[in-house]
């Protein structure tokens, strides 16, 4: 059966008819393949290849909505402690007014959806999600309700702080609330809500405010305080914003608070951001003494209270720094050298007092 | 094995390798295959043909009013120019493209004012427009967009179409920009219509500083066009080369100062009582910038489109007109 090299010994005699004709077939198909698939790559298809969108949006994550304060006969649960899952958004129409669709809800991934050009602002903020409901009254007028869950303290302010206007008419509404016109918009712990109406109108505003203090009632209270609020003298200042990244527009200055301050003719603006240790609040320092000295002069420093002041002259505009503990603090941009430092030596009196 | 046996299957098992080898050498694509797919969706990509009229060297090309009345303003704009029949011929199809992104209302100054684009509507039927086609890609719910912004019922008030974006109205269009080379495009309108005129608001954007007659035509890009937040004033730069309207307008009735592009606050609106009408989005929108109180000499998209020979900043060298109104 085998031959000396181990190899069977086999010699086809005779090749049916059948297996030649299915020999010959699969010869053709092969053949057939090759043509095919030589057109088809002649013949583009972009379709072939496109991105199905409902595909995205089905993978899209799932935002838990809002966690409203549980409202009750005997009161409502304050504190994130007493947060449940309820309707989110719901029944925030005043009387004549109703729901104008269902509630959405976004992520920070699919926000863009919502506010397309926009969203960035609130990335920068770390925005967890954001909740919408539309709310329809009669003669085609509505309010759209926004509720920004921006995850911390710091964030929320700091959301709220860099869209209000600076002449902005405060209002007694969550943590800080201001008016414009029929529109309302707060920030109440982690969460920044606007309430913007369509029309302008006595109606509106009383509809507008209505949904704003039902809202204030049901987003919890949060534990804490914005840090950058206290640290700040409160005389002559005009307003406190708080940036999470790129401060006074330099790159390495992040988590940073600035008020804005007028006295008479004079105007500055004083900055505090805080670093986890004293020597990450040195190095900041140092990055921003190589700022000041790339397109300043920086005079010998002069000593408060046991710490070292910087100031930098830009031509007639002056900024003056220090470090304190974990802070690094300072003005920015002042008109005159006395001006910068008296500004900046009331903060570090300030921040002293803190005794941080 | 014979020996000529062997000979003679060494030698088909040669042509054979041979042949093969010789094959794949003629189907070797050098590109690779991410080029060659690129290559090959250009390749299919429809093109947007020029929707500009051709008026003459001499034509003004842009007309600026400022008034209260929209529709006087609109009027007197496009009357400076030259009439709409210089720009819209009878029995054309008239494709108008509004800012309707956000679902705000018209008071805000986030989407196109609907006054004014019921005046360019009633403008185009005066010259003989036989079809007014109205079409934006709102991301978000286009009709609850269309809605709130008062589009929709300026549209229907003037018996204009209203297309909103499905599935089947987006094709690959060819770009060939310095950001995109072909994108997913909201085609049908375009394919529907003679003439495109271009109603913008003016306002402030998040990412490029303003949104004019330029930033307008991102709103006809479908697919997940977030992504060119990055690159926004390369992308910005490229729609004077991928879409050549008949005409643009913009629309600074209201300015959305701060906040935008979607405002919200009353406080962020200033009265602008101005509208802009031109046929070179470079020099309309370097204008337009001014109205936001900011200088042109610090928007990059104005000055990339001006360098490519997209259009002019310095449109105070072209025939323009300024005229009050009422």
């Amino acid at each position: 059966m085998f031959g000396g090299v181990g190899k069977r010994a086999f010699e086809r005699t005779e090749i049916s008819g059948m297996e030649t004709g299915i020999g010959a077939l699969m010869l053709l198909l092969i053949a057939g393949l090759g043509v095919g698939t030589y057109i088809k790559g002649q013949h583009f298809d972009p379709n072939l290849f496109a991105l199905d969108q409902n595909l995205l949006s089905q993978e899209a994550p799932v935002r838990q909505q809002v966690k409203l304060v549980e409202e009750s006969g005997e009161g409502r649960v304050a504190g994130a402690a007493g947060a449940v899952e309820s309707a989110p958004l719901r029944g925030l129409a005043p009387e004549g007014w109703r729901d104008l669709g269902a509630v959405e809800s976004f992520t920070a991934e699919t926000l863009y959806e919502k506010i397309n050009g926009r969203a960035e602002q609130y990335l920068a903020y770390d925005v967890a999600g954001m909740d919408f409901v539309g709310l329809a009254g009669g003669d085609g007028q509505f309010i759209d309700v926004f509720v920004y869950d921006m995850d911390a303290l710091d964030n929320a302010f700091g959301i709220y702080a860099v869209e209000r206007p600076e002449e902005a008419e405060l209002q007694a509404l969550g943590d800080q609330g201001y008016r414009a016109e029929s529109s309302y918009f707060f920030w109440k712990g982690t969460y920044y809500a606007q309430i913007i109406a369509s029309d302008m109108g006595e109606a509106m505003r009383a509809a507008s405010e209505a949904i704003a203090r039902t809202l204030v009632a049901r987003l919890p209270d949060s534990e804490g305080s914005v840090w950058g609020l206290e640290h700040f003298p409160r005389e002559n200042r005009l307003f406190v914003q708080y940036f999470k990244r790129d401060a006074l527009s330099l790159d390495f200055l992040k988590e940073t608070y600035t008020a804005k301050y007028r006295s008479a003719a004079d105007e500055w603006t004083s900055f505090v951001s805080l670093h986890e240790t004293p020597e990450a609040a040195a190095a900041t320092m140092e990055q921003y003494l190589a700022y000041l000295r790339d397109y300043g002069e920086v005079s010998a420093p002069r000593t408060v209270g046991g710490t070292q002041v910087f100031t930098g002259d830009f031509g007639g505009f002056y900024d003056v720094i220090f470090q304190h503990g974990t802070l690094f603090a300072g003005v920015n941009l002042a008109e005159g050298r006395a001006v910068a430092e008296r500004g900046a030596d009331d903060l570090l009196r300030a921040i002293a007092q803190l005794g941080k | 094995m014979e020996r000529r046996d062997f000979l003679r299957r060494a030698g088909l098992t040669g042509l054979a390798v041979a042949g093969s080898t010789l094959g794949a050498g003629l189907l070797y694509d050098p590109r690779g295959g991410g080029q060659y797919f690129r290559d090959a969706q250009i390749a299919a990509a429809k093109v947007l043909p020029s929707f500009a009229v051709d008026r003459g060297a001499n034509a003004v090309a842009m007309a600026i009013a400022h008034g209260t009345d929209a529709e006087a303003m609109v009027r007197a704009a496009i009357g400076e120019m030259g009439g709409i029949e210089r720009f819209v011929n009878k029995g054309d199809a008239v494709l108008l493209k509004p800012n309707v992104a956000f679902d705000r209302a018209p008071l805000l100054g986030a989407t196109t004012s609907p006054g004014v684009l019921k005046a360019v509507a009633v403008l185009c039927r005066e010259a003989g427009a036989r079809k007014i086609i109205v079409a934006d890609n709102p991301i978000n719910q286009p009709e609850g967009c269309f809605f709130k912004s008062g589009i929709k019922a300026a549209a229907d008030e003037v018996g204009a179409e209203l297309m909103l974006p499905r599935n089947s109205s987006f094709a690959e269009v060819k770009i060939d920009g310095e950001v995109l080379g072909t994108w997913t495009t909201f085609y049908k309108p375009f394919a529907a219509v003679d003439k495109v005129i271009g109603i913008a608001p003016c306002k402030d954007h998040n990412l490029c500083s303003g949104s004019m007659t330029m930033k307008n035509w991102y709103g006809m890009l479908g697919g997940r066009r977030n992504q060119f937040h990055q690159a926004i004033h390369g992308i910005v730069s490229d729609f004077p080369h991928m879409v050549k309207p008949t005409l643009v307008l913009l629309d600074a009735t209201r300015v959305l100062m701060r906040n935008g592009p979607t405002g919200g606050s009353l406080s962020d609106v200033a009265v602008g009582d101005t509208l802009v009408v031109g046929t070179d989005m470079v020099a309309v929108d370097t204008y337009g910038y001014s109205l936001l109180g900011r200088d042109a000499a610090n928007l990059p998209y104005l000055h990339k489109a001006a360098q490519r020979g997209l259009g002019t900043t310095d449109w105070r060298r072209l025939n323009w007109r300024e005229i009050q109104v009422g």
